[in-house]
Order: structure tokens, then C-alpha cells, then sequence
């Protein structure tokens, strides 16, 4: 009989990590894979699009859990899965990343007995004030297997008493899906639609709750947006909560106003990949982004004081800046003068990481 | 400082109570997660030093899993309304993680009485996250933080806030207890269990009482269950046996504050080897009549007095 694995996706960091493991699961006979979608992004830009530029089919079931406080949408996507495990009672239950739908459908799996797995197991930023963390830890603690992005997440699952027999390094499936995405992103050009010229502009995202919650915070972006897009052409797609809050301040209308820098509406992904792909140095907060620019081999000025992804540094083309206009300033003098340090992509971050999740199941 | 306390069990109140007394000059409130409101007798709240119940949980939801997406909705309600400097976590229940996760999203310090002592049921894993998430972590049994700390983790051994319980209880209410059920201070065995495969002494020479709570499976002829009016009283019935068995380990602990000699029943290949100090460990289904020793010939457990006024002074530094 088939191994029913349901994979679970909430918002959108999930949709490339679950796309290339769905469809290999949908290709093979020994697996019944269900698609699941819990609704935490609901927002038609925000995961209609990322469907279908990753090829993802229509999910199986969607929860509409909204947003709403961490515990209140945690709990909402407890409830709705547990009803979803009654009536279809899976093998597996697979879970991705860090956001509130990734625990909420792990505490419940393990609650009622269903075997969780988790893609992208036994990353830490060592930060318990990111609600990410917490997520990530328990998530884990909970999981059957733990299927992890490169070696240094396992030495952090080793450090917290994690048994080795339940990980698998399996490389980082979210490369599985920029590899295959990449050649139509390309051939896209998106970044003609801003008049902008490849490799002579730079890509922002900008989100986090430390970042733009905090007046002071977001004063300090707002300024090194400034500070760089004098510099260098800038294109922001902006998040919803990042326009709320820039609104908050009334801060909005100045950073319109200044020159050099693109305001965006959320892109899609494929539209969102081309532009990184074409850009000569990437700002953000966000953890996918660093993850993309060291796959794509494009700098990456992180703007926060941790990551839960040291190769992206160690290895890989990303620095550290936080919210330092000095430290933002000397990397961008490096990226313009081709002096920036040149990364490499970190082991089995080769596009083949589903296969060897897939792997993992039939072993 | 303001401290909010999760309790599911009555040691969960018993150890809150004694913090509780601790802490005179700070607020420490109560969530009581039980099935009715008056499970364990909880009008003596008072005599705990825990009047105010800042919210009653009692659980809806038939099912483990919706039980816990319940807590989740409940906790998030209590810390909006509500927001304490630390939650305060006892034995692992259901409600147990829940409110942990909740707790260290709003930046609320997490604190674990509890760390480093398994308990083998089926939120084990639960209880193993509880401790990883905590802020602070005190452990009531040296090799339970010398366990803890091998696993990276850094947590005190300041006492068992559980031995030191029934020094709470007003002799008062102990006498009283004693006389109503006819029993004398010292001169019965305790029997409490909710497992299966204890073991009912058949030669101790002491009449039996079975403790309230005790609704497991056993062999031999049980006595019949000493219901208490009150968290007191069963404090009372224990505190005035002479010895315990039981497959818990927590109120081995309390025993041991007692005076009481104390037997676990539990395979001990599954149970960490340090608790062969905290009460002598007999296998299920064991002959019991061998291994009851009267009061007084076990060493009660050396535990440093005051553990609840040491707790408490850490977690006032902390705070």
C-alpha cells in the first residue's frame, strides 16, 4: 500500500521548499502524497502566485486559518489539522521551515500519534526573542526525522540531544526549486520593467519584526535605503507589514520620494528570483534570501546581528551587517569596487536535495 | 514581580503553594487546568497563599490534540489580559508546552521546577522541549541537574520544593484529618498509583489506606479509597502515614519530606538510577511485604532546607 505523506505549507517561504518533494512524490507509486495548505498567507499575491510559478497543483485541503497573534493562528492550525487527521490519518506528516503552521501541524501530528518529518531541521540563530526560534526547537524536538540543509544543523540538534539515527543531510530543497525555476526567470528580465540595467542595481526585503516594529529600527532601514539607493538603484518589494508600519510612521511618502529607489507591490516568485538573479548586491532580512544569493553566487548584506544560516556566511556570499549604516556602506564600497568576497555553494545545495528526502522515506 | 502559575496536578499546587509562601512581597497568581473546578478541593486555596485564580481552564475538548490547540487559545488570552515577568511550570500536562511556547513568543520568562526528572508517560517529549525553551531551571534532585547539565543545559539543584510541602501543612489539620478517618500519625501504609502492576502488602503489619487518586491497577485486595475534602487533608493523609508505595515519583518526594519510608514501583532498567535515592525501587508486581520498612529506618532524602525561599530569592535576582 502506498505511504500517504502529507506535506503542509502555510506561508509563502514554504511553497519552494514542498514543491520539488510533492512532485517527486506525485511521480512515484509507492507514495500517496496529499497537499496541504493551512492558509496562514492568504493573501491571493502572496501564495496564489508562488502556486503557480513553482508548478505547485491546487492543495488538497486549505485550512483559511488567517492571521491573528502567533498562539491564536497556532492554535487555529492545531485545530483544523487534527479535524484533517481524522479523516485522512496520514503516514507522515511533512513540515517545513519555521513559521506557525510548521509547529502547529507538528504538535498535533505528534499528539495523535502521526510521524512528523521535518525539511529544513536544526537551524539556529541562537535568538529566543524570534518567534521563529521557538518554532524551529520545538518543531524539531517533536520530529521523527529531521531532514537538514547542511552539516553545522546537525552539530546543533547533536548539542541539544538529538539522536543521530533521526537526521538525514539531505541538502536544501528550497535550491531544488530556484535550479529549476531559474531558466524562465531569466529569460523574464525583470528587472527592464524598472529600467534598470543587470548588475547594476540592488534587491530589498526588509520584514522582520525587529526591524520595522521599532520606530528607531525602522528609521534606521529607511535611512540606509537612502544611503544605498544614492548609491546603487534599489528595488523594494514591499510587505504588507512593512507598508503597515512604514505607514504608522508616516514614513511612507518620504521613502516614495527618494531617488533611486523602487517601491513594490509583493512579486511572485519567479518574477522575485529573476530580480535577484540580475542584481548586483541583495539587502535583507528575510532567511531565504540568504540562502538564494549564495546558491546564486550574488553578495548579500544581511541586516540583522544573527542568522539560523552561518554557512550562507561561512561559505557562502552573505555578511552580517544589522542595522549598521557603516558596516551596510563598507560592503557596498567592496560589491562596487569587485572586491567583495566570492562564495561558494555550500555541499549538496545541488537541486537534489527532494530526491534524497524522498530517499530517506522508502529506506 | 508577577508570576503566573500553570497547575494541572496537585503537586503542581502544592509546589506553587510553597513558592507562594515565599514570595509574600510579590504576586503570584494561579491558572488552575483541571477538569472540574473542584478536582482536588480547591477551597483551600487560601491556606496555599494562592487566592487569586487569574483564569479556571477547564478543558472542553475530548482529544489530547484539541486539548492542546485549547491551552494554545488560552494561554495567548491570559498573557494578553494578564502580563506576568514569568510562568512558573510544574509537572508536564497538557497544557504544559502550550503555554510554554506562548510564554517565550511574548518575551515572558519561562521557569521549569520540574527539570531533569522523566516521566515515562506520553508527553515525555513534551516535557523534554518544556525544559529546552525554559529561561530557568531547577531541578528537585542533583542527578537530575548534573543530567541536564550534560545535555548543555544550565540548571540550579536548590532542594525539592516538594519535600519541604508538608512542613506548610497546620498540625491542626493534620490531627483533625487523622482522627475523622480513625487512622494513627505514623502507624499506616499509604498506597497511591495510577499505573498498573503495584503490588498491595500483604504482611506489613500496618492497615493499608489508599489514597485519593489512586485509580490504577493492582494486585492483591485494595482498601478502599480515602477521599479528602480538601488539597489539605490528602496532604494530611500521606504526610500521616507511616510509610508510602507508589509509582509516583513525585510523591515519594513528598513523602520523604514526611518522614515517610517510601517504595517506587517502576521497572527500574526504566528509570534513571538516582531514584533508587529517592525511595527504594521494586519492580510491578512485585511481593511487597519484604521491602515495607517502618518509619524512620530510610534515610529521607538529604535535600537542602528552604528550597522554595532559595528558589524564590534566585528568581527575584532573575526577574
Amino acid at each position: 500500500m502506498a505511504l500517504h505523506i502529507a506535506c503542509f505549507v502555510g506561508a509563502r517561504p514554504n511553497f519552494m521548499k514542498v514543491a520539488p518533494l510533492l512532485r517527486l512524490l506525485r511521480q512515484d507509486r509507492q507514495f500517496a502524497p496529499s497537499f496541504v495548505h493551512t492558509g496562514q498567507h492568504y493573501d491571493f499575491q502572496m501564495s496564489e502566485v508562488f502556486l503557480h510559478d513553482l508548478g505547485l497543483p491546487a492543495p488538497d485541503a486549505l485550512f483559511e486559518v488567517g492571521s491573528g497573534t502567533h498562539a491564536a493562528q497556532t492554535a487555529r492550525v492545531m485545530s483544523a489539522t487534527e479535524h484533517y487527521f481524522n479523516r485522512f490519518r496520514p503516514d507522515w506528516a511533512v513540515v517545513v521551515g519555521d513559521v506557525n503552521s510548521t509547529l502547529g501541524v507538528a504538535l498535533t501530528a505528534a499528539r495523535m500519534g502521526i510521524a512528523v518529518a521535518h525539511v529544513e531541521a536544526g537551524l539556529r540563530s541562537g535568538d529566543r526573542a524570534m518567534p521563529e526560534e521557538i518554532n524551529r526547537i520545538a518543531t524539531d524536538h517533536l520530529s521523527r526525522l529531521l531532514f537538514l540543509p547542511s552539516a553545522d544543523a546537525g552539530e546543533n540538534l547533536e548539542r541539544e540531544g538529538v539522536d543521530r539515527s533521526r537526521m538525514r543531510l539531505v541538502g536544501n530543497v528550497m535550491v531544488d526549486s530556484l535550479f529549476l525555476v531559474l531558466p524562465r526567470a531569466r529569460k523574464a528580465e525583470v528587472w527592464a520593467r524598472y529600467q534598470l540595467a543587470p548588475k547594476h542595481y540592488c534587491v530589498v526585503t526588509a520584514h522582520r519584526p525587529e526591524n520595522v516594529d521599532n520606530r528607531l529600527h525602522l528609521r534606521r532601514l529607511t535611512d540606509i535605503l537612502a544611503q544605498v539607493a544614492a548609491r546603487l538603484p534599489a528595488v523594494l518589494p514591499l510587505h504588507p507589514r512593512t507598508r503597515q508600519r512604514l505607514e504608522q510612521a508616516r514614513a511612507l511618502a518620504a521613502l516614495q520620494e527618494v531617488p533611486g529607489l523602487h517601491l513594490t507591490e509583493p512579486l511572485g516568485y519567479l518574477d522575485f528570483l529573476g530580480l535577484v538573479d540580475g542584481a548586483a548586491v541583495a539587502l535583507t532580512d528575510s532567511g531565504g534570501l540568504q540562502e538564494e544569493t549564495t546558491a546564486l553566487g550574488i553578495p548579500c548584506l544581511t541586516l540583522r546581528e544573527n542568522t539560523e544560516r552561518p554557512i550562507t556566511v561561512t561559505v557562502g556570499t552573505n555578511t552580517l551587517t544589522g542595522l549598521d549604516p557603516l558596516a551596510v556602506s563598507a560592503c557596498l564600497d567592496q560589491v562596487l569596487a569587485g572586491t567583495y568576497k566570492v562564495g561558494a555553494i555550500p555541499p549538496l545545495w545541488d537541486g537534489k536535495a527532494a530526491e534524497r528526502i524522498v530517499r530517506a522515506f522508502t529506506e | 514581580m508577577d508570576l503566573l502559575a500553570l497547575a494541572s496536578t496537585r503537586l503542581d499546587l502544592l509546589r506553587t503553594g510553597s513558592l507562594a509562601a515565599a514570595l509574600p512581597q510579590h504576586r503570584l497568581r494561579l491558572a488552575p487546568y483541571l477538569r472540574e473546578r473542584t478536582a482536588f478541593g480547591l477551597p483551600d486555596l487560601e491556606w496555599l497563599g494562592l487566592a487569586q485564580v487569574v483564569s479556571w481552564l477547564i478543558p472542553a475538548k475530548r482529544t489530547l490534540a484539541g486539548r492542546g490547540a485549547e491551552s494554545m487559545t488560552w494561554a495567548d488570552e491570559i498573557f494578553a489580559a494578564s502580563r506576568p515577568d514569568m510562568l512558573l511550570l510544574g509537572d508536564a500536562t497538557e497544557a504544559a508546552l502550550p503555554f510554554a511556547v506562548t510564554a517565550q513568543k511574548l518575551g515572558v520568562a519561562v521557569v521549569c521546577l520540574e527539570a531533569g526528572m522523566p516521566t515515562g508517560g506520553p508527553l515525555e517529549q513534551e516535557r523534554l522541549i518544556i525544559e529546552r525553551l525554559a529561561t530557568f531551571r531547577f531541578s528537585p534532585h542533583p542527578g537530575a541537574a548534573a543530567g541536564l547539565q550534560e545535555a548543555g543545559l544550565e540548571c540550579h539543584y536548590q532542594g525539592d520544593l516538594l519535600a519541604g510541602c508538608p512542613a506548610l501543612l497546620p498540625d491542626q489539620v493534620l490531627r483533625q484529618t487523622l482522627a475523622v478517618h480513625g487512622l494513627k500519625a505514623g502507624r499506616y501504609a499509604v498506597l497511591a498509583f495510577d499505573g498498573e502492576g503495584i503490588g498491595v502488602p500483604a504482611e506489613s503489619g500496618l492497615p493499608c489506606v489508599r489514597l485519593a487518586g489512586s485509580e490504577g491497577q493492582a494486585h492483591g485486595q485494595l482498601p478502599p479509597v480515602l477521599q479528602a475534602d480538601s488539597l489539605s487533608e490528602w496532604l494530611a493523609l500521606l504526610a500521616g502515614g507511616g510509610c508510602l508505595v507508589s509509582d509516583q515519583v513525585g510523591l515519594c518526594r513528598l513523602a520523604a519530606g514526611a518522614g515517610l519510608a517510601r517504595v517506587l514501583v517502576g521497572d527500574p532498567a526504566g528509570l534513571p538510577p538516582w531514584y533508587g535515592e529517592i525511595a527504594t525501587l521494586v519492580p510491578p508486581g512485585r511481593e511487597l511485604s519484604r521491602v515495607l520498612v517502618p518509619a524512620g529506618e530510610q534515610a529521607a532524602q538529604p535535600a537542602p532546607a528552604g528550597a522554595a525561599e532559595t528558589i524564590a530569592r534566585m528568581l527575584t535576582r532573575g526577574a
